[in-house]
């Protein structure tokens, strides 16, 4: 079933152009900035970053909701055209995070589900139907309206609606962050079985690290607009390189983990309208030194084959992050930054 | 033993609904002790906050308590008039609430709303004592250069920050107990770590015992001495949380264990609970859980009779007629390397 790659990007970004209320200067937002990948049919790779890193925005330009600025996206190496033609849109559909604002609360669910196929033509009501039958939602439930069905329910529906033109490729934007977590395995599931079954490629935009390894065979992670490592789930999340990456895979809280020392970084993402010069990372990572200010550095691939974005690129392996910290302690005290601490302290008092 | 910092009794509150009155907390009991901290787990409408809001009296006016009661030190606080309670909370005890952004008034710079909480509770304490607590408090809670940025408005903060400034204010009066509802659940990971070591340093530095409500078992699980898991406004178990993640006795508490993703454990289906959560206008007869329970899904004890929070020895309680088969048969259930530390 996997066959080729499906889908490329080549160098792509999109700046957003701000001016300032006074005056005639300009400013530009690198929300995504030379973002180049590629996902074989068939497969899915993992977007992770924290919020305003670009990775929503990186959907929206892929599914044709907003223009790129630069670069090229293929499919099946053919480049799609910025005006996308009717098989171009077709070919790619999207998943929302909010499956209480996606779905048009006046429009019976199998209208909902019904509307691209009228639209780009071949409805049938038994169409629909098996649409629905497909994500585990009941024919007759087709005549009831949104509000009567809960959160995980509506995202089975989302996913029927951006299947109904038969896409090759599904951008998943936060698809399941919504939900309570038995209902989120469901929908984890629920995808899996789906892209088994008619072979789909996903772009599964999240950032909780723990879905995405369930679901992907690669991960990219994103930092303030660019790529800062990318490669498989068992290289970038197993061994991580890049210190962000550390430090994202740290910081995340994880029952089967608890008593561990985690690395917790200082301060805030920075405004992205007036990013360190060098490494965009470097105000907040833990091995930065005086060359991360003046050189940005590029991605470039580790000898098992990832790409990482970092000067001193390190794999290191998951469970031996805290490792990291015995140098870092004593940095950090000089700085006055807590970066370090014993999780799950006895009790105090 | 000493006198629990909280206790609830049976606690019930129900809300006045279009065809009755609809019951969302459930016969709620349990205990904090002095500096312990308990997580109050569970998914959207289980009625964690609920339970929270009708400790602190806040409960909306569509909704009452209908039986039990909450003490405080000791003391009855659920028959208590607004007054006393007004003088207790921000004061003994306080709150910190999801939303940094909704819960600061964006007209009134940081410090002023600081220093109110604590002029409310410090009446003699002169202008001056209260700017240099002020600056003092946000210095503990790691806001940088705290003098300026105690004149600055809460749009000026990030979010990260904006929980401190919250965290700033629910410890101005040195609280017996903290109460935090998902303080960390709109924040990105890395600033939900800052933000969590921060609180955590605080509560140990005030000695305050602290309930922290979240739907994330791994915050939980590093912060909390003990869990509460609740399901369908009921306590459906309560143990350390060692025993919770190790030993769990519920079939809820092991489908929620099991249905959570893990960077271990990849490839395979996720194990799910099947169906949604009950509508609590029609909650199932007997036990809330029994049609999604693979244990329970068709025996008639678990349909007919509702099981009471019981003990099964150190410190572990579950509402199930079968606890003891689900504590075996889990072992199987839930994905290897649980309770081993990295």
């Amino acid at each position: 079933m996997s066959g080729g790659e499906l889908l490329r990007l080549e160098g792509l970004e999109k700046h957003f152009i701000l001016s300032r209320g006074l005056g005639w200067s300009r400013r530009r937002l690198r929300a995504v900035d030379n973002v180049s990948f590629a996902i074989p049919a068939g497969q899915t790779l993992g977007l992770v970053g924290e919020s305003g890193c670009g990775k929503s925005t990186l959907g929206r330009v892929l599914v044709g909701l907003i223009a790129p600025t630069g670069g090229r996206i293929l499919l099946d190496g053919q480049p799609v055209s910025p005006a996308r033609s009717q098989t171009e849109r077709r070919h790619i559909q999207m998943v929302f995070q909010d499956p209480y604002a996606s779905l048009d609360p006046r429009m019976t669910i199998h209208e909902v589900v019904a509307e691209p196929l009228r639209i780009n033509g071949g409805y049938t009501p038994e169409r629909v139907d098996a649409l629905l039958a497909q994500v585990g939602i009941a024919a007759e439930a087709g005549r009831r309206l949104p509000a009567q069905f809960s959160g995980g329910q509506r995202q089975r529906i989302a996913i029927a609606r951006a299947l109904a033109l038969d896409p090759r490729i599904l951008i998943l934007d936060e698809a399941v962050s919504a939900l309570d977590v038995s209902i989120q395995a469901q929908i984890v599931n629920l995808l899996r079985e789906l892209q088994r079954r008619i072979g789909l490629t996903y772009l599964f935009i999240s950032h909780d690290l723990s879905v995405v390894r369930h679901i992907s065979q690669q991960v990219a992670v994103m930092y303030l607009g660019r790529i800062v490592e990318i490669g498989p789930c068992a290289q970038a999340l197993d061994s991580p390189a890049h210190p962000y990456t550390q430090a994202l895979l740290s910081a995340a809280p994880d029952p089967r983990r608890r008593g561990r020392r985690r690395i917790v970084l200082a301060g805030d993402l920075p405004n992205p309208l007036d990013p360190p010069s060098g490494c965009v990372f470097r105000t907040r990572c833990f091995k930065a030194t005086e060359r991360c200010a003046r050189e940005v550095p590029a991605l470039a691939p580790l000898p098992d084959g990832r790409q990482v974005a970092c000067h001193y690129a390190e794999a290191v392996d998951r469970t031996r992050l805290a490792e990291l910290l015995v140098p870092l302690t004593r940095a950090s005290q000089d700085a006055g930054i807590p970066i370090t601490k014993e999780t799950h302290k006895e009790d105090p008092k | 033993m000493s006198v629990p910092v909280l206790e609830t009794r049976d606690l019930a509150v129900e809300f006045a609904g279009p065809e009755g009155p609809v019951r969302v907390v459930d016969k709620v009991s349990f205990t904090l002790d002095p500096g312990e901290v308990l997580g109050l787990v569970g998914e959207s409408g289980s009625g964690k906050s609920v339970t929270l809001l009708a400790v602190m009296g806040l409960l909306p006016p569509t909704a009452r308590i209908v039986s039990g009661e909450v003490r405080f030190l000791g003391q009855r606080i659920d028959t208590a008039d607004e007054t006393a309670l007004q003088r207790l909370r921000g004061g003994d005890m306080a709150m910190i609430f999801q939303d940094p952004m909704t819960s600061l008034n964006p007209v009134l710079r940081i410090g002023t709303q600081i220093a109110e909480a604590i002029a409310l509770h410090r009446p003699g304490l002169g202008r001056r004592a209260i700017a240099a607590r002020v600056v003092e408090l946000l210095g503990m809670v790691g806001v940088p250069d705290p003098e300026a940025r105690s004149r600055q408005f809460p749009h000026e903060f990030s979010g990260g920050m904006r929980q401190r400034a919250m965290i700033a204010m629910a410890i101005a009066n040195e609280p017996k107990l903290l109460i935090a509802d998902e303080p960390t659940t709109a924040l990105d990971v890395t600033i939900q770590a800052q933000v969590m070591e921060v609180l955590e340093e605080v509560r140990a530095r005030t000695g305050s015992s602290m309930v922290l409500v979240t739907h994330d078992l791994g915050l939980v699980a590093e912060t909390a001495q003990r869990i509460a898991v609740m399901y369908a406004g009921r306590i459906a178990e309560l143990a350390p949380t060692e025993a919770i993640f190790e030993r769990p006795a519920h079939p809820y508490t092991i489908g929620l264990l099991a249905s959570l993703p893990s960077l271990d454990a990849t490839g395979e289906m996720l194990a799910s609970i099947p169906g949604q959560p009950p509508d609590m206008r029609q909650r199932p007869p007997g036990c809330a859980f029994h049609p999604r329970c693979h244990l329970g899904r068709d025996r008639t004890r678990c349909a007919g009779e509702r099981p009471v929070l019981a003990a099964l020895g150190d410190g572990r309680l579950a509402a199930c007629h079968y606890a003891r088969e689900a504590e075996a048969g889990a072992a199987t259930a839930i994905p290897s390397g649980v309770g081993v530390a990295g």
